[in-house]
């Protein structure tokens, strides 16, 4: 048997599935991270069903959004990038009829819908209207988009707010049996209490972080390149900081899955966020430069059970603790 | 709106795969200040392009996050093809070392082209505005609509609807950035081309001293007895022509290709998206780049009128990539940063 055939062999046998709770053993730890990336586009550049654990919408808001003026997007070299779209969406009821079965096209990977509304009330309404939709039994689980720094709200940011957060997840526990999972802002004192609020409410996972709010000045205009002034940080910038709230919160809360997500770029990185806490993982802002950056990292993840002889890659959650 | 032409209001929101082509640069060469010309082969399979269809560029390092957008200048057999650009940034800079031979990714063809020759019933002019490098598609189109005359000829199928002339007005800030120029001239006779230079440096038979709208509104004749306009450049250069042209020829059937910064280019991130007349955002990428001007909101196309100029560059995140205030007053630039897409 060659060296080749034999690593095949050995690949085939590593075992990368994960356990994200709510009874979901996902096949794979690699999702992609919401709004930064669509199937239908690398369908022939990558085998979708074979990479990913589950493929996570874009934020659907109950009513279409027209997002941002420009500029919504700064490349930052080296560190990342800001984004300000401001949740452009066609609303739920749109994406529900035209979006959704497209998302539902790619084997038998699990979808996750993103939402994002501006009451308690508003995202129960919205997983009623999903879940007495034909395609809703199709949809295996909600990501609450708690936070996003770039809509302008007049009151408080939900993902700030402990009692906030807490209300959101018990409507909609009322009103869904769906696993739920929080996405939660890095932009606070602590995330403990946020987290703490969401799980005692009877969420099913976290995942960790959002965009961290950050700037960029022109400094030729003498202003903020993005017209809301502050936007979205995404990158490799933003890793150590999503490192170090998955560790603390998997310290804090070490029986809830957590999903990491921040500026992952390579199997080392989906590696770093395991060790410190994660159960699986999502990946944004690599897939703009290279869309098909996901068979990358589901090789090199099946390398490194080879290589290390791990059976199973969930042997590795919170193991650097 | 030509009846040919891909862009439908109602086109359907769905994606459709794209392809990351594996190139080879195959030549590189200057053809003014800071304008280069690279030519790249795809050996991955057949590049089908349309003029006015763009690709993103991978710059094979990690600092960058954004694929680099442009449209594409000539497509040669099936394989081959060129892009204009100017070097404004961290990106470009780079991409002018590139060496002979080096790999590259390139993700397209992507967006709407440009329509083919509108029917003639209209006018007697097809006008062809282009600013800077906006000019890249427009030379696409005239190569891709030669052959296709050609090949009509062959066949005798030449009919009323395809004798619609080709003028184009070519602008830049001087004679120097008019960089292919002599290409050019081998599609058209000088009835048929203008260049113009805001600084009146190019004085040849068929120069104009000003700005491509100033040349419109000088030369009122032929926006009047236009079919059909298209337009690829700066934005407050193409908001001076679609303004000339809609006070010349309220009726013409105008034609604008949108530079936007891309992050994606395939239409997932909304990273692009300018509003329309009617207040919904438009994706550029996959609904555009060519959109019929008509549809856009000119006055907050691109959100703010304080920085509207700057917005031209796919990589204005780089301060070198800036336009200065005082440009801005100057030109309705001709930048030449035009389609830096």
């Amino acid at each position: 048997m060659s060296t080749l055939e034999k690593t095949a062999t050995v690949n085939k046998a590593a075992d990368l599935s994960c356990d994200i709770g709510g009874g979901i053993v996902l096949k794979s730890p690699i999702l992609n991270a919401s709004g930064a990336f669509h199937p239908a586009v690398i369908s022939q550049m990558l085998s979708i069903g074979d990479v990913f654990g589950a493929l996570v919408t874009k934020t659907v808001t109950p009513q279409p959004r027209a997002g941002n003026p420009q500029y919504r997007a700064v490349e930052l070299p080296g560190i990342g990038m800001l984004n300000s779209i401001g949740l452009q969406n066609a609303g739920l009821e749109n994406i529900l009829e035209k979006e959704v079965p497209q998302w539902l096209g790619f084997g038998n990977t699990p979808l996750i819908l993103s939402l994002s509304a501006e009451t308690p009330e508003a995202f129960a309404k919205m997983a009623k209207t999903i879940e007495a939709h034909a395609l809703g039994q199709q949809i295996m689980a909600y990501e609450l988009n708690l936070s996003c720094p770039n809509v302008a709200k007049g009151g408080l940011d939900f993902g700030s707010s402990p009692s906030l957060i807490s209300d959101i997840i018990k409507t909609l526990r009322s009103t869904s049996a769906k696993p739920l999972y929080a996405k939660l802002t890095p932009n606070v004192q602590s995330v403990l209490p946020m987290a703490e609020a969401a799980i005692k409410a009877g969420v099913t996972g976290l995942v960790a972080i959002n965009t961290v709010l950050g700037l960029a000045i022109d400094t030729r205009q003498k202003k903020a390149i993005l017209p809301r002034v502050s936007g979205g940080y995404s990158g490799p910038g933003i890793r150590p900081i999503a490192l170090h709230h998955v560790w603390q919160l998997h310290k804090a809360f070490p029986d809830t899955p957590i999903i990491g997500v921040g500026g992952i770029e390579t199997a080392d990185d989906i590696l770093q966020f395991l060790m410190a806490g994660a159960s699986a993982v999502q990946v944004g802002t690599s897939c703009f430069r290279t869309p098909d950056i996901f068979q990358t990292l589901h090789q090199d993840l099946l390398a490194y059970c080879c290589q290390e002889n791990l059976q199973a890659l969930s042997q590795l959650r919170g193991i650097a603790h | 709106m030509p009846d040919n032409h891909p862009i439908s209001p109602k086109a359907p929101s769905l994606l459709s795969p794209v392809q990351d082509h594996h190139c080879r640069v195959i030549a590189q060469r200057n053809c003014g200040p800071n304008l280069w010309v690279i030519t790249l082969e795809s050996t991955s399979g057949r590049f089908a392009c349309r003029a006015g269809q763009f690709v993103m560029l991978d710059l094979p390092e990690r600092r960058f996050f954004f694929r680099r957008p442009f449209s594409v200048l000539k497509v040669s057999g099936e394989h081959r093809f060129e892009i204009l650009y100017k070097v404004v940034g961290q990106g470009t800079e780079m991409m002018k070392g590139f060496q002979i031979g080096q790999s590259l990714n390139v993700l397209g063809p992507l967006g709407k082209p440009f329509p083919k020759m509108p029917d003639a019933e209209a006018g007697k002019y097809l006008l062809l505005l282009g600013g800077g490098i906006g000019i890249a598609p427009l030379a696409c189109w005239l190569a891709e609509n030669q052959e296709l005359a050609e090949t009509q000829e062959k066949k005798q199928e030449t009919t009323a609807a395809n004798h619609l002339t080709p003028l184009c007005v070519f602008g830049a800030r001087n004679a120097s950035e008019l960089s292919i120029r002599p290409e050019l001239e081998a599609y058209l006779d000088l009835t048929q081309r203008v260049f113009a230079t805001d600084d009146g440096s190019y004085t040849g038979p068929d120069g104009f001293s000003g700005r491509i709208d100033q040349w419109l509104l000088k030369q009122p004749e032929y926006a009047k007895n236009a079919a059909a306009a298209y337009i690829c450049g700066p934005m407050p250069m193409m908001r001076a022509c679609v303004l000339a042209l809609k006070q010349l020829n309220p009726l013409l059937s105008v034609f604008v290709s949108l530079e936007n910064h891309m992050p994606c280019g395939t239409g997932v991130c909304s990273g692009c998206a300018v509003f329309s007349s009617d207040s919904l955002p438009i994706k550029v990428c996959v609904e555009g780049p060519v959109l019929n001007a008509e549809r856009i909101d000119w006055e907050n196309a691109d959100g703010r009128q304080d920085i509207q100029i700057r917005c031209t560059l796919s990589e204005s995140a780089t301060p070198d990539a800036y336009t200065s205030p005082l440009e801005i007053s100057n030109a309705e630039s001709q930048e030449g940063f035009s389609c830096q897409r």
